[in-house]
């Protein structure tokens, strides 16, 4: 939509579009359940009571991808469920992020082996990687306190909409 | 005790230039002589050959591992002074290392699971090994289902449960693989382990008809070996994706051999931004 683009590229009515925007989806990424091996159980902690993910809007994992926003590869992807994650990413709407949590899903872990795929950005854009084995909850929470510094760089301007769902 | 040997040296420099005609075994020698052996075993220090004689003398008639307690030290005076004329007196003990004594596979000899088996089947059981605390029972190829229903049902020898089965790759050899098997009596409380070497080209008499696990543990065989088991009511691959070629545990398969075939088909790998 692009109001009053023609002549400033971020005015004031862009920009606090752009805030409330970006605030909104930051403050109710709503992630999908996709807990693969050990990191899921890291991120079940963190979703439990002591660090809390619900604080964050983060609280609610859907097991639709077509309801979630968010998708935390948590575990080692094998070849043989990144033609799933494939479709599950596929399946979610636009706007979505990846976070590759653990160092499995960011470059394969220990694991360079016949069966098991060397970081999960080889099939789905990444927008943040945590590493770690597993990561702590507090790196979870920091790694999705940087996604959410990520979004608030989007904005509804279109020559500035590059940083808009950014990973290549 | 570097210190000490420096002060040695020193000390030795000292004693050694006024006495030159005393015999090296009266040297008056300083109480930290014990690490001296050390320091032969170390490389010599340059200040140090006068005083290292006397200890090249009193060195062959004692083996003592290179000193580096100095408890050694009370001993090793009376000890070094009186070596070069004397036999060695025990006084400083030599502490050997206890020696671990290896596991070896031995004969189970006149057992009564082997016995009852050599008379049941003669020479199909064609050996049977103790390692540690484990039994292990070595079955001819061919023979291998009616020991394995033998040991189920026989009401003396109730191996009701299988535990596990696998299979060893021995790459090279004309009878490559041996299937393993691990039997647990619940009766008896007894765990065996019997083994088998099968050919390359041949076929395994499967289990499934005599322990319903075995299916699946039999299918992981042959999704990482290539055995393929007679009598398998459902043989196909159980974690590798079905149209995956090559059997990983193979030990002609490559650890980082992916099958890219497969991976061109199913996957769409995208270009990770550098």
């Amino acid at each position: 939509m692009g109001v009053g683009e023609k002549d400033a590229d971020r005015n004031i009515i862009v920009t606090t579009v752009d805030s409330l925007f970006n605030w909104a989806r930051k403050s109710s990424l709503w992630p999908m359940t996709f807990g693969l091996a050990c990191c899921a159980i890291e991120m079940m902690a963190t979703g439990a009571s002591r660090f809390d993910l619900d604080r964050f809007g983060c609280g609610i994992f859907r097991p639709s991808p077509r309801q979630a926003d968010l998708i935390i590869v948590s575990g080692t992807v094998t070849l043989k469920m990144a033609e799933p994650i494939q479709r599950l990413y596929d399946q979610m709407p636009e706007p979505k992020w990846v976070i590759a949590m653990g160092a499995c899903a960011s470059v394969g872990g220990p694991f360079d082996t016949y069966s098991t795929l060397q970081g999960v950005d080889k099939i789905i854009p990444v927008d943040v990687y945590i590493p770690g084995c597993p990561p702590r909850p507090e790196a979870l929470l920091y790694g999705l306190m940087r996604l959410q510094d990520k979004i608030d760089q989007m904005t509804i301007s279109k020559k500035h909409a590059a940083s808009n769902q950014g990973a290549a | 005790m570097s210190e000490e040997e420096k002060k040695d040296g020193s000390a030795g420099e000292q004693q050694d230039a006024p006495r030159p005609d005393q015999p090296a075994d009266k040297r008056p020698e300083p109480a930290d002589t014990g690490v001296k052996p050390g320091s032969e075993t170390a490389p010599a220090k340059p200040d140090q050959p006068p005083a290292d004689q006397p200890k090249v003398v009193a060195e062959p008639a004692k083996a003592r591992p290179a000193a580096k307690a100095p408890e050694q030290t009370p001993g090793s005076v009376p000890g070094a002074a009186g070596a070069a004329d004397a036999a060695p007196k025990p006084k400083a003990p030599v502490v050997k290392k206890p020696v671990k004594k290896v596991p070896t596979y031995e004969d189970l000899g006149d057992e009564a699971l082997l016995r009852d088996l050599r008379d049941q089947f003669g020479q199909a059981v064609i050996s049977g090994q103790a390692f540690l605390d484990q039994q292990i029972y070595t079955i001819a190829a061919d023979s291998l289902t009616e020991v394995m229903v033998y040991l189920k049902d026989t009401p003396k020898w109730r191996f009701d449960y299988l535990v596990d089965l696998t299979a060893l790759d021995y790459l090279g050899e004309p009878e490559r693989f041996c299937m393993v098997y691990h039997l647990y009596s619940n009766p008896l409380g007894r765990l065996i382990r019997v083994k088998s070497r099968f050919r390359e080209d041949a076929m395994v008499p499967s289990m499934s008809s005599v322990w319903q696990t075995a299916n699946w543990m039999e299918r992981e065989v042959y999704d990482m070996f290539g055995i393929e088991f007679l009598g398998h009511p459902d043989l196909k691959r159980i974690l590798l994706p079905d149209d995956w070629h090559g059997y990983p545990l193979r030990k002609d398969y490559d650890i980082k051999l992916q099958d890219q075939e497969w991976i061109s088909k199913h996957l769409r790998i995208r270009k990770t931004p550098s």
